[in-house]
């Protein structure tokens, strides 16, 4: 389970978000909002991305300003539009990341395999199109044995299959390691075989049941 | 410069400890651009993944953050090597310590400010008051754009 207390994420003063209190279980969350509303600035922020305040802690007490390593390990987040050093590969970004996630060869073989990367796995980045992009930034979210995976706008950009594969994964990790997941989207979700726990709204500065 | 005055310069420099203090200048000049670059260049969308390296044993992480800093600061390395090969030569041991001492602790502030980039991330992407001042006021001839 993830806590948030009293967060607020500011700039300059200026407050752009405040949540007084919220509980996710595993599962899946869709966070809607209209553009500007504040979702990549939430989502980075509990990534550890963005600074904020508030009490932002696991059910076990770590705590994303009292132990920001131990949390942001058990944390994956996949940008909206996803980019990445042009001189490097799909195999050199899956190689350090599975490396800093304790992610095994197998599950690395494995991601890569489901979303067919391994087809242009040897090319630059420079070279990729956005949706290829968008399959290695999503393969590199599953990585390891998150808790609380972040997917920013995760259906853009992304071809059929590749949809069914990210919605199985999803529903296998939130099934295995009891995952919480937070997706943003603006394509409808209803219709996909995701099993979702609640759909929240970013509205008036706040988050909400939409 | 031709050789013999590159040589000359060294001499001078190592001749008094505090003469010392003009290379180290430099050599902090060029630090706080490193510094500089380094803040910009982690706050760049496409370097975001290079955040994980936060999960990396302490050791592995220092090794990565020191030899980047090794690799960004090898000019003011190099030139420190001929400064110290300048004052073995002289026996000028005081001016030898300073410069060993300056590098190393410049090198080591360095790395130490990587280390905390990558610690303490901060994306966040403000326009200042006196650029939006700017936007208000203007809109860019197509020519800038290019120069900008």
């Amino acid at each position: 389970m993830l806590y948030l207390k009293n967060f607020t994420k500011s700039y300059s003063g200026h407050s752009v978000i405040e949540i007084p209190q919220i509980e996710f279980k595993p599962g899946v969350y869709w966070i809607k909002g209209e553009n500007g509303s504040g979702k990549t600035t939430l989502f980075k922020s509990l990534a550890g991305l963005h600074p904020c305040q508030g009490e932002i802690r696991f059910d076990d007490g770590i705590d994303l300003h009292d132990q920001p390593v131990e949390f942001r390990r058990l944390v994956n987040y996949a940008e909206a539009e996803p980019v990445y050093p042009g001189f490097l590969t799909a195999r050199d970004l899956i190689h350090f990341v599975g490396k800093a996630k304790n992610s095994s060869q197998q599950q690395r073989d494995s991601l890569t395999t489901k979303f067919g990367i391994n087809a242009y796995a040897e090319n630059s980045c420079e070279t990729y199109s956005s949706g290829m992009l968008k399959k290695v930034s999503l393969s590199l979210a599953f990585m390891g044995a998150p808790r609380l995976i972040i997917l920013d706008e995760p259906l853009i950009t992304l071809d059929e299959s590749a949809r069914k594969v990210l919605f199985d994964l999803i529903k296998s990790y939130t099934a295995e390691y009891k995952a919480i997941v937070l997706l943003s989207s603006h394509q409808l979700l209803e219709d996909s075989s995701l099993q979702i726990n609640q759909i929240l709204s970013i509205q008036n500065k706040t988050l909400q049941p939409a | 410069m031709r050789d013999v005055e590159h040589i000359a310069m060294a001499e001078f420099f190592v001749s008094q400890v505090y003469l010392v203090l003009i290379p180290f200048s430099v050599w902090t000049l060029y630090g706080l651009k490193i510094l500089n670059f380094n803040t910009t260049c982690l706050r760049k969308p496409e370097n975001q993944f290079f955040y994980q390296l936060l999960f990396f044993s302490t050791g592995s992480r220092f090794l990565i953050c020191g030899l980047i800093v090794t690799v960004q600061f090898s000019p003011a390395l190099l030139y420190g090597f001929f400064l110290i090969a300048t004052a073995v030569k002289y026996n000028l041991y005081a001016s030898l310590f300073m410069i060993i001492g300056g590098l190393g602790s410049l090198g080591l502030a360095l790395t130490f400010h990587f280390n905390k980039l990558i610690q303490y991330p901060d994306q966040d992407k403000k326009t200042s008051r006196f650029i939006r001042r700017i936007n208000q006021a203007i809109i860019r001839p197509y020519p800038l754009f290019s120069i900008e």
